[in-house]
This record gives structure tokens, C-alpha cells and sequence, in this order.
């Protein structure tokens, strides 16, 4: 099975063309940051509407390697460190005010910190722009591996699977070891939480740490991807756009991360293909981007009210009807048991 | 009377004129229990009594405003929660759902957090230190999986259990971290006759072969007279009566205190 999921996953780029192959990298990437909020909102249910900010930390971050210490330190076993732990960093500083405040202040606290950074990420654009001379958007040179250079969207596509896989792994250990545990409990009452001995404020800031870094990763890569740093694609569309993977997904389930990054990725492209194939005029394009992040709201609210256990829970239900199928319920015997 | 119990030394948990002030309700008023191990303590009293709160206080949930509170000779006065969980002391809840989410495993393994000594960062990997010690805690978890006899639950979601089921989980989720002191809040409340004896029978057994000090709240006056070693009984924060069950039964502040409370 994993076998054969694996040769699967090693012959896409060479079945499918470019665009597929981008479009695929696109999804990993945005699979990685959900995966990171789902650590911070749906675990330890810190609503953080700040995932875009950890996100430009860490383009910042490849920006930084490759403008200011020299395009030869733009290495992926470089990068993707620094990355985490200066994400890491931001993470701890951004859900300090979680452990004084509850619910729609931390959220509030998240969106503040996203425009502090944004404010500081433009600021640091402008002072390039104005001491190197560099264009609108800052030029990356290519990420290096050990032994080559990622630039086709092929090999680009191999790391990216590589890390995400990674990403998965990892994200499910912790999931399913003290601190994922610890998580849930806080989201579900804290004080109850810490009377089991769990120090509920340490756990607290480490999901925003885990849930920061693996955001920054993510914009590390997405940065090298575009070979470019550019905080104006980071807005607040794109932290919402994160929470809304989460929810449609399913909060609470990596599975459920990684579904809803592929759906909320590639939902603008699919609609775009169905214009385009039924020669639906292009105003209709014009206007579906413009109201995309309120399709998005949408979404969410749909889903937050029929299915709050997201495309994962609705997978289960489906899975259930046909195991059961032709009956409704478990048979009694089994449910005893 | 019982035999086969070693008369105890020196208590285990010690409440020492604690003043517990919600605003200008005096939610608890200078009181003083003591729980000696391996002594069964019932706490009685009225809806509003101050029960939960002498709870709340000697976990730290919450902060006296005069009085100390000393497990095992050592003040925890003040100190936080998580801290006097590490001293040993547990405790369980009067509505037992809030965990309702995990199975029946996954909230004994969460009651077994400070068993638990690997960095929280060990868990990414599959294999290691973290699974080790996840291998080595799941065991003591099946051995109190297995004494509350909830085998053929083991794996179901705790919300969709029946309650008394859930209150046997939420006695579990206290059990496993081995607690010397152990804080009862109702733990038979809203049970059925059947469910209740189950509980009373795991609780004395607890009581003889653990050799803890417990602390019970209940308004079943029949079972905690039956059962209990010594009745502290509450009202309006004070303590009325303190002695051998029987006798604080009689004593007219207990009688009236009921009676005023039934009317
Ligand atoms: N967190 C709180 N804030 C304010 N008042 C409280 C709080 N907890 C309990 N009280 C009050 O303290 C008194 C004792 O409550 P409690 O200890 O829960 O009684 P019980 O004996 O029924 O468990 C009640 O009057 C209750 O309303
Ligand atoms: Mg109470």
C-alpha cells in the first residue's frame, strides 16, 4: 500500500504537464501552513488570524539568506531552519498575550501581530529598494539542494512532496503524543487542564511556536518558488484563506488539513477551468475573483453549520454509510462488544 | 468495624483555617480538615455549601485569602495548579464531560501527562524515546482500564458513553498518575442504584489497597455514613460538624442544616 503509494507519488511528474505539476506545488505549500494552523486553532483552539504574517516571516527569512549573506548560503538545509526557528520566535511573541487573554482577544492579538509585520515587512522592502536598488519585488536566486539546484517544477515538485511528507509525519507524532493531547485538553477547558498537572500556558505558546514555524516554512518555500519576496501577496484574504482550509477540512485533523489546502487551493482554478470550457464569458472570471473571498466566507459558514467536522467528517460518514450499507446503525452485537 | 488498618500518622492532606472569598460571599469561613492516609473523608452539605470550593482550593484552582493548605507536610498555599498535581494530589469532577472527545485510552494517557518524561518535541518521530515511554504508561493505563473494568469501552469516545460509564472514566483519568491524595467531587451524583454501588465498590477498594487519603463529596447521606471513615459536614462555608459518620449525623446543626435546606 505505501509502496505503492510511494511509486504513485514518484511518477506524477512525469504523467502530468507543468501546469498540473504547479498547481500540485501550490497545494503542498499551502498544506504545510495549514497543517500549522491546524496545530495552533485546531488543536489547542487559539484562533489565530495572523497565519499570513508567519507566513512572510519566512519569506523574509529566504530573502534575508539570499540578498544579505550571499546566494550561496541559499541552501534548503540552511533555509529551512532558519526558517522554523525564527517562525518559532514570532509564534512565542505573537501568543504571549493567549496566556492573559481567551478567545476573541487572542484572535484579535493574531491580526494586530499580522499588520506589525506586514508594517515592518514593507518597511524592510522599502530600505532595500532604496540602499541596493533592487526592483518592486525582490529577485531570489534558486534554492540549492546538497548536490543540485531546485528550479524545474519537476524537482520543485519532489521536494516539496518530500517536505510535506515530512511535515505530515511529524504533525501526526506530536498529535498523538503528550503535547497533542495537552492541546486538546486547553481547548477544552484550561483549568481542568492544569489540575492534571499540564502546564497549560507552556503549551499554550508551544502551538503557536510549532504552528508559527511550520508557517514560515511555508513561506520560505513559496518565496524560493517564485524566487521573489513580495508582502503584498501575504494579506488578510490569505490568513482567512488559511482558516477556512482548516474548517472545510476538518479542524482537529491532519488529514483534514491537507484536504481542505488542496480544496481551498484549488477551487479558483477548477471554477476557472469550467468557465473556460463552457466559453463562459470573461467577465464571469473577473468578477468570481473579486468576490472570492467572499465564496470562501461562504464555504466556511456552510461548513461551520452542516458538516463542523469538515470534509474529513464528511468522508467518515460517507465511508460509514457504505461499511454499513444496507443498514443505518452498527448492529447491536458489535456495539456491545 | 473494618479491620486491617494501620492507625494513621500524620495527615496527608492538611486544610488549615482557610478563607476562601468570592467578592463579599465568604465561600469557604476558616475551615480545618485534616485527611490521614489511608482514611476515607466524606465532605457533606448542602446545595452552595462550599464544597467544590474546599476542592478548588487545595488544588489551587482556587487562592486562599487566609489559611495554608499542606499536602504531605509541605505548604502548597498559592502555588499553581499544575504544581500541586505534581505533589500528588488529583482530583475528579463534579460534570465529567469536558474531555468528552477522546476515547476512553486517549483520556487516561492525557491523565497520565506527568508520567510522561520525554520532551513534548520527541513525539514527531515513530519511533524512540517518545513511544517508549507512550508503551511503558499505556500499560499502567490498562491495569486501571482493567480494575474499573472498563475493557469493553477502551476504545470508545467517552460523549457517547453512558454517564455513569463517564464518571468511571474521569476516576480513571485521576487514578493513573498514582496519586497519594485524592479529591472526589460527587463522584456518585446522577448515577443509578447500580452504577452508584459499582462506584462506592471501586472507591473502597481503592481506599484498602491504595492506601490513599480521599476526600468524597456526596449527597447520598446513607452511602457516605456507611462508608466513609470520618464526615466533615459544610454549610455557608463553616464547618458544622467534624467525627465518626454516625455521630455527625445526630448533631443538631447537621439535622437542622438539612432540614433548612429541604424547606
Ligand atoms: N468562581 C466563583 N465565583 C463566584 N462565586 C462562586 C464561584 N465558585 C463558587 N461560588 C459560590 O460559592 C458558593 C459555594 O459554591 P460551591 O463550592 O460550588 O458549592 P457546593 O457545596 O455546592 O459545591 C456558592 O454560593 C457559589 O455560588
Ligand atoms: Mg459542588
Amino acid at each position: 500500500m505505501a509502496i505503492a503509494a510511494l511509486v504513485a507519488a514518484a511518477i506524477v511528474p512525469f504523467v502530468f504537464d507543468t501546469y498540473y505539476l504547479s498547481l500540485l506545488n501550490l497545494v503542498f505549500i499551502a498544506c504545510i501552513g495549514a497543517i500549522g494552523i491546524n496545530i495552533t486553532t485546531g488543536y489547542a483552539g487559539q484562533v489565530n488570524l495572523g497565519q499570513a504574517g508567519f507566513l512572510l516571516v519566512g519569506e523574509f527569512v529566504a530573502g534575508a539568506i539570499a540578498i544579505h549573506i550571499g546566494a550561496i548560503w541559499a541552501n534548503f538545509w540552511i533555509a529551512a531552519p532558519a526558517a522554523m526557528i525564527a517562525g518559532a520566535a514570532v509564534g512565542v511573541i505573537v501568543g504571549w498575550p493567549a496566556l492573559r487573554v481567551r478567545g476573541l482577544y487572542v484572535t484579535l492579538a493574531t491580526l494586530a501581530a499580522f499588520f506589525v509585520i506586514q508594517y515592518l515587512g514593507l518597511r524592510y522592502i522599502e530600505y532595500l529598494q532604496q540602499t541596493l536598488k533592487t526592483g518592486i519585488d525582490i529577485k531570489l536566486s534558486a534554492l540549492d539542494l546538497l548536490f543540485m539546484t531546485v528550479s524545474s517544477e519537476r524537482s520543485w515538485y519532489y521536494l516539496l512532496l518530500s517536505v510535506t511528507v515530512v511535515v505530515i509525519v511529524a504533525a501526526t507524532g506530536l498529535a498523538h503524543t503528550k503535547a497533542g493531547r495537552a492541546w486538546q485538553a486547553l481547548r477544552e477547558h484550561e483549568l481542568m487542564t492544569e489540575v492534571m498537572g499540564i502546564d497549560v500556558a507552556h503549551y499554550k505558546l508551544i502551538a503557536f511556536a510549532v504552528g508559527a514555524s511550520l508557517a514560515s516554512l511555508a513561506g520560505m518555500l513559496f518565496g524560493f518558488y517564485h524566487h521573489s519576496v513580495n508582502p503584498e501577496a501575504f494579506t488578510v484574504e490569505v490568513s482567512v484563506q488559511y482558516l477556512a482550509m482548516i474548517i472545510i477540512g476538518g479542524m482537529g485533523s491532519i488529514a483534514g488539513a491537507v484536504l481542505g489546502a488542496a480544496f481551498v487551493v484549488l477551487i479558483p482554478y477548477g471554477l476557472e477551468w469550467v468557465l473556460d470550457t463552457f466559453n463562459a464569458p470573461s467577465q464571469f472570471l473577473i468578477y468570481f475573483s473579486a468576490v472570492r473571498l467572499g465564496v470562501f466566507a461562504f464555504l466556511m459558514l456552510i461548513f461551520l453549520l452542516l458538516e463542523p467536522e469538515g470534509l474529513i467528517g464528511l468522508w467518515e460518514r460517507i465511508r460509514r454509510f457504505f461499511v454499513l450499507w444496507p443498514f443505518r446503525f452498527q448492529p447491536l452485537e458489535e456495539k456491545r462488544r | 468495624m473494618i479491620t486491617g488498618i494501620t492507625e494513621p500518622s500524620q495527615p496527608s492532606l492538611q486544610v488549615a483555617d482557610v478563607t476562601v472569598k468570592f467578592g463579599g460571599l465568604l465561600a469557604l469561613d476558616n475551615v480545618t480538615v485534616d485527611v490521614p492516609t489511608p482514611y476515607l473523608v466524606g465532605l457533606i452539605g448542602p446545595n452552595g455549601a462550599g464544597k467544590t470550593t474546599l476542592i478548588n482550593a487545595i488544588t489551587g484552582v482556587a487562592k486562599p485569602s487566609s489559611g495554608h493548605v499542606v499536602i504531605d507536610g509541605k505548604d502548597v498555599t498559592g502555588k499553581a495548579p499544575s504544581q500541586i498535581a505534581h505533589m500528588g494530589v488529583a482530583r475528579t469532577f463534579q460534570l465529567p464531560q469536558a474531555f468528552g472527545h477522546f476515547t476512553v485510552v486517549e483520556t487516561m494517557m492525557l491523565g497520565a501527562h506527568m508520567m510522561l518524561k520525554y520532551p513534548w518535541f520527541a513525539g514527531v518521530l515513530p519511533f524512540g524515546w517518545a513511544r517508549r515511554e507512550e508503551a511503558r504508561v499505556l500499560e499502567k493505563v490498562e491495569e486501571v482500564i482493567d480494575f474499573l473494568e472498563l475493557e469493553r469501552y477502551r476504545d470508545k469516545v467517552v460523549r457517547t458513553l453512558p454517564y455513569g460509564v463517564q464518571k468511571l472514566v474521569d476516576l480513571g483519568r485521576a487514578l493513573v498518575p498514582n496519586p497519594q491524595v485524592l479529591l472526589l467531587d460527587e463522584p456518585s451524583t446522577g448515577l443509578t442504584r447500580e452504577e452508584k454501588e459499582n462506584m462506592a465498590r471501586f472507591l473502597l477498594r481503592l481506599r484498602y489497597e491504595r492506601h490513599l487519603a480521599m476526600l468524597w463529596i456526596e449527597h447520598d447521606l446513607e452511602l457516605i455514613t456507611d462508608l466513609a471513615d470520618r464526615l466533615v459536614a459544610l454549610c455557608f462555608g463553616q464547618v458544622i460538624a467534624v467525627g465518626e459518620p454516625k455521630e455527625v449525623m445526630r448533631t443538631p446543626e447537621v439535622v437542622s442544616a438539612y432540614v433548612g435546606a429541604a424547606s
